[in-house]
């Protein structure tokens, strides 16, 4: 609600650019891809079963998404505004291939775990969002900032859910970050409390969709905090119920 | 903003609701400890043949859903009192309690009874809100997390379960973490006919209890439902020779339905539940499982016990009726009600969990928004057929 009325009030004021560093956290919290934009939702239901592919996709997204932009920044005024979304996808496309190749190489395992999901970055909506709203418009340093505030928000949502429903649902954290990751990320793998007290269905599908929501009510929560509280001083006690 | 804001708080008419001014004969919270009571004989009936357990497994579900709804109802700025006695989680407790094997672990229990308040009722808007079926879902959400312990805690019916599973002793395995084979192994040793089948079974003597009914386990499930799940696996027209029924469990299962009948007719007779949408759903309960045991003997178990077995009875007269999550129309009801019964008979044959009760539920609720589509009245003057209005 609230991105909505500042978007508005926004295209109603005109032509004042967000400083730098607004057009990098805007990705990161207030308009969070995951969060608010729910954008790339497949990729985050469906990879975010543990920590670490969900780390491992949350970065491959942030890498396509950051370097996308800055290729289309650069050759913004070449391309032709009405052949631009194939031009895009070529981009992508030649870009995730290249990136697919780098897992598939040195991070076998990774792959694995990835599956299809990395192929299909090509058609996440977040990269294409980023393209079209801000990179074919927008210089370079711009571009870059807001890409990687996106790809950096997404990458945050993805592991914290991966997180959440890795230690929900089979009481481990990071598990396989040795192999999945490489040696640094080892000490990283935790276990947490026996197979006693955990609860399957956050690694189901269903969970995925209970925990984002989850995130997506405390995230808006926080958001409208301060206008829930005026809103409650203004509540007559005789409509209370 | 602000000023929008006390805008806003300016136009909401100082509590006068607009027309139309409805009377209802009973207050929500009469109908719900109403149902409650209605409720009570076949709880009463399920606690002489499960034992102590669920007065347990009530007593964690009230205290959870107390916690759960006064927290809410302190988020939301609403009235504190009048969330904590508004009795509709009452029915959700008991009708948790019945589900839930008696002797779950209890901090499984407050996690489905949390869950089942706060996820399923309170995020979609509190009472009157929701789309699923509370008490259902929450089963679905502990059957589906932890089903090794659905099945290690479930206590076989047995005629005066009571007697064993004692207060003290259920509070051990429920609260302390003991062993619930001991105590599954002497509910199980007061039906004669289980008896001698694990005599049979570990070749010595009955009372050498838990080693014989965890051999017996590996052969006839935690519930009958399971039985005949395993036995329509070994395929070969199994269900020609399920493992019967044993005569005290069948006593068990015919009280426990009289008794949730009873509660339902008088339910019935004070108009809280509708009549025609229990009716309509046990007849087509009963007609879909004869025509189905009829074409595929194989697969679909004959209609008394598709009754008789699982949570039927329960869902006919306190689930599926709940005014909330039901359809909207007349017809629509009569519509969900068979649904329901369709989707009871088909997931049971061809499922993966043993009963199917809950799903069903919880499916027929998810399609309670299209059936009042499909089934919505027309307009007066709109409509004919060749006629000027359309």
């Amino acid at each position: 609600m609230n991105t909505h009325f500042s978007e508005a009030e926004g295209a109603a004021v005109p032509a004042k650019k967000p400083s730098l560093l607004r057009t990098f956290t805007r990705g990161l919290w207030s308009n969070n891809p995951g969060l608010c934009q729910l954008l790339g939702l497949c990729p985050l239901l469906a990879v975010s079963g543990n920590a670490v592919s969900a780390l491992g996709l949350g970065l491959a997204t942030l890498f396509v998404v950051c370097l996308s932009s800055v290729i289309i920044s650069l050759l913004r005024s070449l391309i032709l505004r009405e052949v631009r979304i194939p031009l895009y996808i070529v981009l992508i496309a030649t870009l995730v291939t290249v990136l697919r190749f780098y897992v598939e190489a040195f991070y076998p395992d990774l792959y694995d775990s990835l599956g299809i999901y990395l192929s299909l970055i090509v058609t996440n909506c977040i990269i294409m969002g980023r393209a079209e709203a801000v990179a074919g418009r927008e210089n370079v340093l711009r571009s870059f900032l807001d890409s990687a505030g996106c790809g950096l928000g997404f990458a945050l949502v993805l592991f914290c859910l991966g997180s959440v429903r890795e230690i929900a649902g089979s009481g481990t954290w990071m598990t396989g970050a040795g192999a999945l990751l490489g040696d640094w990320a080892a000490p990283f793998e935790t276990v947490l409390y026996s197979h006693d007290y955990t609860y399957l269905i956050a690694v189901l599908p269903p969970g995925g969709f209970f925990v984002l929501a989850l995130f997506i009510a405390l995230k808006n929560a926080f958001s409208i905090h301060r206008r829930n509280r005026i809103e409650n001083r203004f509540r007559i006690d005789s409509v209370r119920d | 903003m602000n000023i929008k804001l006390t805008e806003q708080a300016q136009k909401q008419n100082l509590g006068i609701e607009a027309a139309p001014f409805l009377h209802a004969r009973l207050s929500t919270r009469a109908i719900m400890l109403i149902t409650s009571g209605a409720l009570l004989p076949g709880f009463l009936c399920l606690a002489w043949f499960q034992g102590f357990g669920l007065v347990w497994q009530f007593l964690i579900c009230l205290v959870t859903s107390l916690v759960c709804e006064g927290a809410v109802a302190l988020l939301r700025h609403r009235n504190l009192g009048r969330a904590l006695t508004d009795g509709s989680f009452l029915v959700t407790c008991m009708l948790l309690a019945m589900t839930l094997p008696p002797l779950l672990p209890w901090y499984l229990t407050a996690v489905t009874a949390a869950f089942a308040i706060l996820l399923v009722k309170e995020a979609f808007g509190g009472l009157g809100m929701n789309i699923f079926n509370p008490a259902m879902a929450g089963f679905i959400f502990v059957f589906i997390s932890c089903s090794g312990f659905m099945f290690s805690t479930w206590l076989s019916h047995a005629p005066g379960a009571l007697t064993a599973a004692t207060p003290q002793a259920t509070y051990e395995v429920i609260f302390k973490g003991a062993d619930p084979l001991l105590l599954r192994a002497q509910v199980r040793a007061l039906d004669p006919q289980l008896k001698d089948y694990d005599a049979q079974r570990s070749g010595t003597d009955a009372r050498s209890g838990a080693t014989a009914a965890s051999e017996a386990d590996a052969v006839s499930g935690a519930t009958w439902l399971e039985n005949v799940k395993a036995a329509r696996k070994q395929g070969d027209g199994a269900l020609g020779r399920l493992p019967e029924v044993t005569d005290a469990a069948v006593t068990a299962y015919a009280s426990t339905a009289l008794a949730l009948a009873a509660g339902g007719i008088a339910l019935m007779c004070l108009h809280i539940i509708i009549i025609r949408m229990v009716l309509a759903y046990f007849a087509a309960l009963l007609i879909f499982a004869a025509l189905g045991h009829y074409l595929w003997p194989d697969l679909i178990m004959a209609p008394l016990p598709q009754l008789l077995l699982g949570g039927a009875v329960l869902a006919g007269f306190f689930i599926i009726t709940d005014p909330v999550t039901n359809a909207g129309t007349s017809k629509g009801r009569i519509a969900f009600a068979v649904f329901a019964a369709f989707l009871i008979v088909v997931i049971r044959a061809c499922g993966s969990y043993s009963d199917s009760v809950a799903f069903s539920v919880l499916l027929a609720n998810a399609a309670a928004p299209l059936i009042d589509v499909l089934t919505r009245r027309r307009a007066f003057g709109h409509g004919y057929r060749g006629g000027e209005l359309d």
